[in-house]
């Protein structure tokens, strides 16, 4: 891409447009970086106040703590369930709705509605549809015979109503992307493809998926950030609770900072999630700056 | 099943098969739609209930509607002022952005220096940094220089969360910008701030609508940084809403009632930008 007429320009030019941004920047975030792990060394409880150096002692009692232990494993299973079910849900609707139709972009913007409400509206349509006695899930459960759930106050059915709901969410998301991947491909390709006689499951696994392999890897690094980084729904769903049967990471670390206030833990907790989702980023950047030119 | 079929359109002998699976078809998407909408037309049909009628568990569609669960939504003094903190708070983070966020990406989009692409991947990482962790560190700060509760600390604390987000999409906008508009501008004696200001501003200004929408909409969203940030003078709705479950009585009449609300003006927003959507939620990663 042609780079501008900057060349005749004083050097000193970009940067009276980038330095408000980028000052603002580095102090909203770099700041609070650093306070982080500066934090995340001492024992520090502000109900009590005191304040005390204790080096790494603070990641030494998380990595020995079952319940942050067990977030952390929960994470991974539900953002592996989420993520999956709704890369598949996602391909399946997009394939459906690839063509051209009257009428098509309204059903289109319907569908993706979902992701733009707030999760905390999401969170609460859902947890009022789990109600056991007047929600609509266990009607319509009864009257297809089946017994009603306890759903969110149930330890072994909690965490995936939460994640129903997410995947309600978000799937519309992984959808549109895939659908704007599917209409990339041009049509000339697949019609060679029918002309050979390749049937619809070859031209789908042989042809569209590698073909977006990209694509799918973006999205599904997308999805995986967000859900490791969930807060909001289970916030509103189910509290963490029953007991603490859906504490994921970031609701670990909100009650550990803002139930028993402790800074120094909640800090070096907060510093382990950002490095987990660091790496994840850092294989994201890769994926999407592969062969694209800044 | 699902894939475009150019064969049938060819020939007159299968038009009769094609528009029997056109009509298949059709109605199987208005049917995954529909379900999809279950909820929110669920939730849509309750608000126009009253309290006694939502206890009943058997969905009904024959009912006289009622506006009580609406109006008690707009009569609520706490709601309304939540609503308007928010309209504040998102309103101004979005000016703030906009205004921080188009400059920069013009000088990332047309200028070449050293450290440019470090600079622009280090933007895009920020968009994933996990609220959660900024949140712990912002407290501490905001409770010492007693921002807590204000509009002002709420809006400072968004600028990390929605900066590198409209920083990143305003820059692959003015990235697909004829340069040619800039070096035209040039020859005719513009200096760079007047090119930016008299022509690619006003070129980009659709671009610009795109990304100041998508940034109050994720200002209207957020809950994390408002749930701790925030305790009762800027409280923002989202907030609000969340303790709704927590009253002795849940009001799921009113809860629906306003998440009607919400997604209304959301349809109409998302009906006007979705050609947008993709790049947007992408950050320009994927057209």
């Amino acid at each position: 891409m042609a780079r501008g007429p900057g060349g005749n320009w004083d050097r000193f030019v970009p940067f009276q447009f980038l330095a408000p941004g980028l000052l603002v920047l580095i102090a909203i975030v770099v700041y609070p970086t650093i306070a982080i792990i500066q934090n995340s060394l001492y024992d520090w409880n502000l109900l009590v106040g005191n304040r005390r150096f204790v080096g790494v002692q603070n990641y030494a009692s998380l990595l020995a703590d079952q319940i942050f232990l067990k977030s952390l494993v929960r994470t991974s299973i539900y953002t592996a369930g989420v993520v999956s079910a709704e890369l598949v849900l996602g391909f399946a609707l997009a394939l459906l709705f690839n063509r051209s139709f009257p009428g098509l972009n309204v059903l289109r913007t319907l569908l993706i509605a979902p992701m733009l409400v707030a999760p905390v509206m999401v969170g609460l349509t859902w947890r009022f549809m789990y109600e056991p006695s007047i929600g609509v899930l266990n009607y319509l459960l009864s009257v297809i015979h089946l017994p009603g759930l306890r759903w969110i106050s149930d330890t072994a059915t909690a965490l995936p109503s939460v994640g129903l709901a997410d995947v309600w969410q978000w799937t519309p998301f992984v959808f549109l992307i895939l659908l704007a991947g599917l209409q990339s491909i041009p049509e000339s390709i697949v019609e060679a493809a029918v002309m050979d006689g390749a049937g619809a499951r070859r031209i789908i696994f042989e042809m569209q998926v590698p073909l977006l392999s990209r694509v799918i890897l973006i999205v599904v690094l997308l999805r995986v950030i967000d859900s490791v980084k969930l807060f909001d729904l289970i916030y509103v769903v189910t509290r963490g609770g029953p007991g603490n049967s859906t504490y994921l990471a970031s609701f670990y670390n909100y009650v550990v900072g803002f139930t028993q206030f402790q800074m120094g833990r909640a800090s070096a907790t907060a510093f382990l999630i950002m490095l987990m989702i660091s790496v994840l980023t850092m294989l994201l950047l890769r994926v999407i700056l592969r062969g694209e030119r800044l | 099943m699902t894939i475009r079929t150019p064969t049938a359109a060819l020939t007159g002998d299968e038009r009769r098969p094609g528009r029997a699976h056109e009509i298949l078809w059709l109605v199987l998407v208005g049917l995954v739609v529909l379900i999809w909408l279950g909820p929110v037309l669920w939730i849509s049909n309750i608000s126009l209930k009253t309290r006694a009628e939502i206890a009943v568990p058997v969905p009904s569609f024959i009912f006289r509607p009622t506006l009580e669960n609406y109006a008690a939504i707009l009569e609520n003094p706490n709601l309304v002022r939540y609503a308007a903190n928010s309209l504040i708070i998102a309103s101004v983070t979005t000016v703030i952005t906009i205004v921080l966020a188009s400059l920069a990406a013009y000088g990332l989009a047309r200028f070449t220096f050293r450290g440019r692409e470090g600079l622009l991947t280090w933007i895009l990482s920020l968009r994933m940094m996990p609220v959660i962790a900024v949140v712990v560190p912002f407290y501490i700060m905001y409770q010492r220089l007693g921002l807590l509760d204000t509009y002002a600390g709420i809006i400072l604390a968004y600028l990390p969360v929605t900066l590198p987000f409209a920083i990143w999409l305003l820059y692959s906008f003015i990235r697909d910008v004829p340069v040619v508009l800039d070096e035209a501008a040039m020859l005719d004696g513009c200096g760079p701030w007047r090119t930016f200001l008299e022509i690619v501003l006003p070129v980009s200004l659709p671009s610009v609508a795109v990304t100041a929408i998508f940034t109050f909409i994720v200002c209207w969203n957020e809950f994390l940084l408002a749930l701790i940030l925030t305790a009762n003078r800027a409280k923002t709705f989202a907030v609000g809403m969340s303790e709704f479950v927590l009253s002795y009585e849940v009001l799921w009449g009113q809860i629906s009632a306003a998440a009607m609300m919400m997604l209304l003006p959301l349809l109409v927003i998302v009906y006007l930008v979705q050609r947008h959507i993709v790049k947007g939620m992408t950050l320009g990663a994927v057209r």
